[in-house]
């Protein structure tokens, strides 16, 4: 008799709780990435308005520290550039955080109703959080290696 | 028929990827390791106290990342059998580093939020 391949029928219900846990666990990263988006906002919203004051004593500490002289280089750091980079940062961690919503929305849908659009979106969700934390530890990697090759 | 036997692929199909991803990622953990320590290495300098705080910080994330890498490789080789033998047991076992990979990720935040909580609250407590 042929075995029945376990995609033909149901997950075990210790697969299901798995999951279940999973998608908790994710929904609870996703929540304190929205919480981290707004602690971002509102440390450069503070930065932006005390923007004068903020380079004036880095370029006092840098003048004050040989060990830390490239940090006057701040000085000449147009604000846009700043803007630019808070932007970006949000935007990865809002991209994130929403993934990490979607693995735990769709989990704890499969886990209820055992639907299979929930399981696909679930692990299509993880799919797309292991690529793009892949791609930036690509880029760690390369930017490591330059690094490396300077300090020898 | 036809049609549950295509939506079973679809599964095995989605599965397949993430796991396929997991293990790109996991992989490039190991080698980010392995280049932070070597970094680590040859940036401490001559100062002891200064190597020694950089190798300590090194070793701690690299920890961290090398039990999150085994988790998604465990991911990927129990689902790679799972797929290939039907085998459930396999499944749950893929699942369980699934799942875990995920807690320890809640966990660590856990942790570092607490850590920064309290220096917050020693930093408050000097400025007073």
């Amino acid at each position: 008799m042929e075995e029945q391949s376990i995609f033909n029928t149901e997950l075990s219900d210790l697969s299901k709780n798995h999951i279940l846990s999973a998608a908790k666990w994710s929904r609870f990263l996703g929540i304190v990435g929205l919480i981290l988006v707004v602690i971002v906002l509102f440390i450069s919203a503070s930065m932006l308005i005390s923007w004068e004051e903020i380079i004036d004593s880095l370029s006092t500490v840098a003048s004050s520290n040989p060990a830390l002289e490239q940090l006057e280089q701040i000085e000449s750091l147009p604000k846009s550039l700043f803007l630019v980079a808070v932007l970006l940062i949000i935007a990865i961690i809002v991209f994130m955080a929403i993934l990490y919503l979607r693995v735990g929305r769709n989990g704890v849908s499969y886990y209820s109703s055992n639907e299979e659009s929930a399981f696909l979106s679930t692990f299509r969700s993880a799919k797309t959080l292991f690529m793009v934390y892949a791609i930036f530890t690509v880029i760690g990697i390369a930017v490591s290696i330059i690094q490396l090759f300077a300090l020898l | 028929m036809e049609n549950e036997s295509i939506l079973s692929n679809q599964k095995k199909e989605a599965l397949q990827e993430c796991a396929k991803w997991a293990r790109f990622y996991a992989i490039a953990s190991f080698v980010s390791v392995a280049i932070n320590l070597l970094s680590a290495v040859f940036s401490g300098g001559s100062n002891p106290l200064g190597m020694a705080s950089v190798l300590f910080i090194t070793v701690l994330g690299s920890s961290i990342t090398i039990a999150s890498a085994i988790l998604l490789y465990s991911f990927h080789k129990h689902t790679t059998v799972a797929i290939e033998s039907g085998d459930n047991h396999s499944m749950d076992r893929a699942l369980y580093n699934f799942r875990w990979y995920f807690g320890l990720m809640g966990i660590i935040l856990i942790v570092a939020f607490s850590f920064v909580c309290i220096a917050m609250f020693f930093l408050n407590l000097a400025a007073a």
